[in-house]
């Protein structure tokens, strides 16, 4: 067979066609085809490791699972719920109470004040108004009966110091 | 319900913070030793002494004289001083109502003592005979039992009724935290249903008797009184009524009452906490 003879019966060739159906079947079975990564690779991707973390993973879970369910829920929170309590958080209750109540005694010794202070003036100006008996003056017999309080430490302080010198 | 709770902190705190000025900084202490009553005393010696001369004796009291009226205009003048801060410091008030009117009457009226304060301070400065004195002295006390005192105590009054409820919003507040901090863990099963039930029971009808308290001291002092005929045909068509009739508890001692009321819920919020952190074994 000469040389041009051979080229016409190959060109004849390519007209050669699979059928449609063969072609379809053969096309699945390509893309259906597993890829393989390199061996190198596969240990690290989806190999030993990775198996290992799934498995791991899915233990660590059921476990998880378990315990909530046996009702450790409580006792895995409770430190987490005991530690946000707003309402009867101790330190913060105590600032707020000792607040208010002093400010509740500020407040109230304020009102009085005012009410004393109203009557200590009255009487303040009532005596500079006044031009009575200067021997009898009721406040003045007041002041004189403090002093002479037998109770009064400095008195009881003297009788002991006399004791102590006439022994 | 977090955001709500978060909310509620806020109002607290800036509450208490708004409340720190008004309530710790403008407050009138009293002195240990009145300065008023020390010259008092110091007059009544001069005047009791026998051994100083009628001359020495007359220029000491008039001094001292002096003395006492200064320092009572001085403490007047400083009392309306803060009495003013206090009305000021109170909330906005709308528009046409009792509660503006009567502030913008008080702060007139805490003006006008100011202003009769400096006028017989300045008076004083000009006397120079003891009669004039005793005269002044006579005058400043009629127009502050007549006018000045009774008029301070509706001013006193009236600020504590803010302060009453700025306190009692708070510990409300207070008692819905514990509240709801104790249905969590009842929920939760930490601690056993109902447990604080009585005392949270306590806390809340404390907490309703003290707002009802300040209710009613509210009503006495923003009430308008009623023109003196009409009391006088009440008085006429009911007399045995009126005879039986108790007088009314005054609005100073209603608000001490109710916020009493309050420092004792707190004595009982402190005491849930404290069973409730044994319970929970905390520290």
């Amino acid at each position: 067979m000469k040389e041009i003879e051979l080229i016409k019966n190959l060109r004849s060739l390519k007209s050669i066609s699979p059928r449609a159906e063969y072609a379809s079947h053969s096309k699945m079975v390509i893309l259906s085809f597993q890829r393989k990564l390199h061996p190198q690779w596969e240990i690290v991707g989806r190999g030993v490791l990775a198996e290992s973390f799934n498995f791991g993973l899915s233990m660590v879970l059921t476990a998880v699972i378990l315990v909530l369910i046996l009702g450790g829920a409580t006792s895995l929170l409770r430190p987490i719920f005991l530690n946000n309590l707003p309402g009867v958080d101790a330190e913060g209750l105590i600032t707020e109470a000792d607040t208010i109540t002093k400010d509740i005694d500020i407040q109230l010794s304020e009102a009085e004040y005012y009410a004393v202070t109203a009557k200590e003036t009255s009487v303040a100006l009532k005596e500079t108004s006044l031009n009575g008996p200067a021997h009898v003056n009721p406040l003045l017999i007041q002041n004189e009966i403090k002093t002479l309080d037998f109770e009064n430490p400095k008195n009881s302080n003297i009788d002991d110091l006399l004791n102590k010198l006439s022994q | 319900m977090k955001l709500q709770s978060f909310k509620i902190s806020i109002v607290v705190f800036a509450t208490l913070i708004m409340l720190q000025p008004v309530l710790a900084a403008e407050t009138t202490k009293p002195d240990t030793v009145n300065p008023v009553e020390t010259s008092v005393n110091e007059l009544l010696t001069v005047r009791d002494d026998t051994s100083l001369s009628e001359e020495d004796k007359l220029l000491k009291e008039f001094e001292l004289r002096k003395k006492i009226l200064s320092e009572v205009l001085t403490l007047s003048i400083d009392e309306v001083a803060k009495l003013t801060a206090k009305v000021d410091a109170l909330p906005e008030f709308a528009e046409n109502s009792r509660e503006k009117e009567l502030r913008d009457e008080f702060k007139a009226v805490l003006e006008t003592y100011t202003a009769y304060y400096t006028e017989q301070s300045k008076k004083l400065a000009e006397l120079t005979k003891i009669d004039e004195t005793k005269s002044l002295a006579q005058e400043i006390k009629d127009y502050r039992d007549n006018i000045y005192n009774p008029q301070i105590q509706k001013i006193v009054n009236f600020v504590l009724l803010f302060y009453n409820d700025d306190v009692l919003k708070i510990a409300n507040t207070r008692l819905d935290k514990i509240s709801a901090d104790i249905k969590k863990l009842e929920k939760l099963g930490y601690i056993k249903a109902g447990i604080f039930a009585s005392e949270l029971k306590l806390a809340a009808e404390t907490l309703s008797a003290a707002r009802a308290l300040l209710e009613e001291a509210k009503s006495a002092v923003l009430t308008t009184p009623k023109p003196e005929e009409e009391t006088a045909l009440e008085t006429r068509a009911t007399p045995t009524e009126e005879k039986e009739a108790q007088p009314p508890i005054e609005p100073n001692k209603l608000v001490e009452d109710s916020l009493n009321k309050v420092k004792s819920t707190y004595d009982i919020f402190l005491q849930i906490s404290k069973d409730l952190r044994k319970l929970l074994g905390i520290k």
